[in-house]
């Protein structure tokens, strides 16, 4: 906060490139966005990075403590414990990456046009917008799941379901005000299209907020998934993914807490990075903070 | 006069949302690949059982009237039977929901003792070592998921020192104080997303009243710091608080889910979730419409409040 004070009262008005790229030099999201990158990067090279198969079961290490054989040891079948965290980023990167994808498709579109016609349309959208938010995440997971099975599929498409409507409502709001501006109201009376007005001047200004909401969207996806799945709703066996660790780890929670710990940590390192990133970013990108 | 048409209006687009979100359940559960009767049945269950099935039901009659017979029979409080256990599903709502009302309200209560304090002594120690610790434990305890709190909790507190059980229920009329004792953790688990969610905005909503002009008023005739940080500022703050106990109830519907399930409590998360893996659909269906009334209900509460704390938005008329 404090240092985007500074960074806008010192730098010259004019927008550089090496002003507009200062931010990245911030510990803050040096540190998040390792992170966040070592996680995508894991997760896209699993099978190359892990040492073990994730499903390969070893009976004669079973629970095995951490080793020189393995790393992070063993859980109760004699899987290596190390393998299943790097492929069960993979859950969590598809579930989180995905289910953002799914909503931003959906949530700006909906959000623009109801945000530069407004009138009946809008109303309209809002109404059902109050519907889907009557349907708590969860309930609308646990009913997909009813209805067409669990699978890490159906998760990610509740999930991303879920999103929408927080996304309408930022995408919405900020097209209201735009929709006010001078350059909108000047494209306007010259006849410029619509189409060509949404696409062109009211989008590219709705960008920056909508980075943010994606980076703070992924990590409630990532708990969602790890939550679906910790209750047997997302991943399916034998497929690893953090949240059905914890839940396979539970019974051994007194004689081996490792079993618990590690998944917890991974979750825990990926969703703060991702919210302080989030965070950063919008102290970057929001004008209205930098005042 | 102006009120009475704002709640009418209200009331108008609950019943709305209701009757969407009711037809929405309806359709996923008869939109059920093949026959709804074998899929209450099951793919096993005899040609009598599905016959007995499609008359209990109503499965022979067209979809619409399907629909207005299950409505109306909900309205009167008959949510049919489970297919698992054959209790009315009405009933096992009526068990299952006070104790998971009893979770949520000491979850709201945490977050409320916790996070106002905490959200005020932020937000007027701008800067402070205090400020920096709060937001950083309100950030963390956004990143943890429900579930995964909870289990460091049991490891903690039940494994580890042995000061509180792990799981399990006892009811309040049995054991108040094991009640309590089991209540504990879920509840803190439960109410830790609120609590950092409402330390976040409560501080941020107070940075701005405490920068505002009325405060400088407030300030330059003379009134006390803690009389111009809680008669002023915090009393136009309150807002915030209302609308994030107001925007977060989904999360606290799911949240129960979860930590029912990681805690063991036989409440209406559980209920749901074992709905879900016994395919009870007559449960499903009664669990989620309970849930989305509940959730309507509880949205137009939070509404009137607002409408209580700040007259400009009756004044305006508009939602």
């Amino acid at each position: 906060m404090s240092a985007t004070d500074i960074a806008g009262s010192t730098i010259a008005p004019e927008p550089t490139r090496s002003r507009r790229l200062a931010f990245l030099r911030r510990p803050v999201i040096l540190a998040s966005g390792t992170v966040v990158a070592a996680f995508i990067v894991v997760a896209a090279l699993a099978p190359a990075i892990a040492p073990y198969s994730p499903s390969a079961t070893d009976f004669t290490a079973v629970l095995a403590p951490p080793s020189g054989r393995h790393l992070l040891g063993t859980d109760d079948l004699g899987r290596d414990v190390l393998s299943r965290l790097i492929y069960g980023a993979r859950a969590s990167q598809e579930a989180g990456v995905l289910a953002t994808a799914i909503a931003l498709a959906v949530a700006v579109p909906v959000g623009l046009v109801a945000g530069f016609f407004r009138g009946r349309l809008d109303a309209t959208i809002a109404r059902l917008i109050d519907v889907m938010l009557a349907f708590p995440s969860l309930v609308l997971a646990v009913a997909l799941s009813a209805i067409f099975g669990p699978s890490l599929t159906n998760a990610t498409l509740a999930l991303g379901i879920a999103a929408i409507p927080g996304l309408v409502r930022v995408a919405r709001g900020e097209t209201l005000v735009l929709r006010e501006q001078t350059f909108v109201k000047a494209a306007i009376v010259s006849a410029t299209p619509t189409h060509t007005i949404l696409r062109r001047h009211v989008l590219p200004n709705l960008a920056s907020t909508l980075i943010v909401q994606a980076t703070v969207t992924i990590p409630t996806a990532i708990i969602g998934e790890s939550m679906l799945s910790f209750l047997g709703l997302g991943v399916q066996a034998p497929t690893p993914s953090w949240g059905s660790m914890l839940s396979a780890a539970e019974p051994y929670i007194a004689s081996a807490p490792r079993l618990i710990l590690l998944p917890i940590a991974a979750i825990f390192a990926v969703t703060l990075s991702y919210n302080l990133l989030g965070d950063a970013l919008r102290d970057a990108l929001d004008p209205r903070l930098r005042l | 006069m102006a009120l009475a048409g704002w709640i009418l209006r209200r009331l108008t687009s609950a019943v709305i949302v209701l009757f969407l979100a009711s037809l929405l359940v309806f359709a996923g559960v008869h939109a059920l690949p093949g026959n709804a009767a074998y899929a209450l049945g099951g793919v096993e269950a005899s040609p009598e059982s599905i016959r007995a099935i499609e008359q209990e039901y109503g499965l022979g009659k067209p979809l619409p009237v399907q629909y207005f017979r299950w409505i109306e029979n909900a309205v009167q409080g008959n949510l049919s039977r489970s297919l698992e256990n054959r209790l009315p599903v009405a009933r096992t709502i009526g068990e299952r929901l006070p104790i998971t009302l009893e979770l949520a309200g000491l979850a709201v209560l945490f977050a409320l003792v916790l996070g106002v304090p905490a959200g005020v002594v932020a937000a007027t120690s701008r800067g402070s070592a205090v400020d920096y610790v709060g937001t950083g434990v309100a950030l963390t305890a956004l990143s943890i998921p429900h579930f995964a709190l909870g289990l460091l909790f049991i490891l903690l507190f039940a494994v580890h020192w042995h000061v509180l059980p792990a799981s399990g229920y006892v009811a309040f009329s049995h054991d108040p104080l094991g009640n309590l004792q089991h209540m504990l953790l879920p509840a803190l688990v439960l109410g830790s997303g609120l609590w950092a969610v409402m330390m976040r905005q409560l501080r941020s909503a107070m940075l701005e009243s405490l920068g505002s002009d009325y405060i400088r008023t407030a300030r330059a005739k003379g009134l006390g710091v803690l009389s111009v940080v809680f008669k002023h500022a915090l009393r136009n703050s309150l807002i915030t608080v209302v609308t994030v106990v107001g925007l977060y109830l989904g999360a606290l519907i799911s949240g129960a889910v979860v930590t029912e399930q990681v805690f063991l409590i036989p409440g209406f998360g559980k209920l749901m979730l074992d709905s879900v893996f016994a395919r009870d659909y007559p449960v499903i269906e009664g669990v989620v419409l309970v849930s989305a009334a509940g959730y309507v209900a509880v949205n137009m509460a939070v509404d009137v409040v607002y409408t209580l704390i700040d007259p400009r938005i009756r004044a305006s008329g508009k939602t």
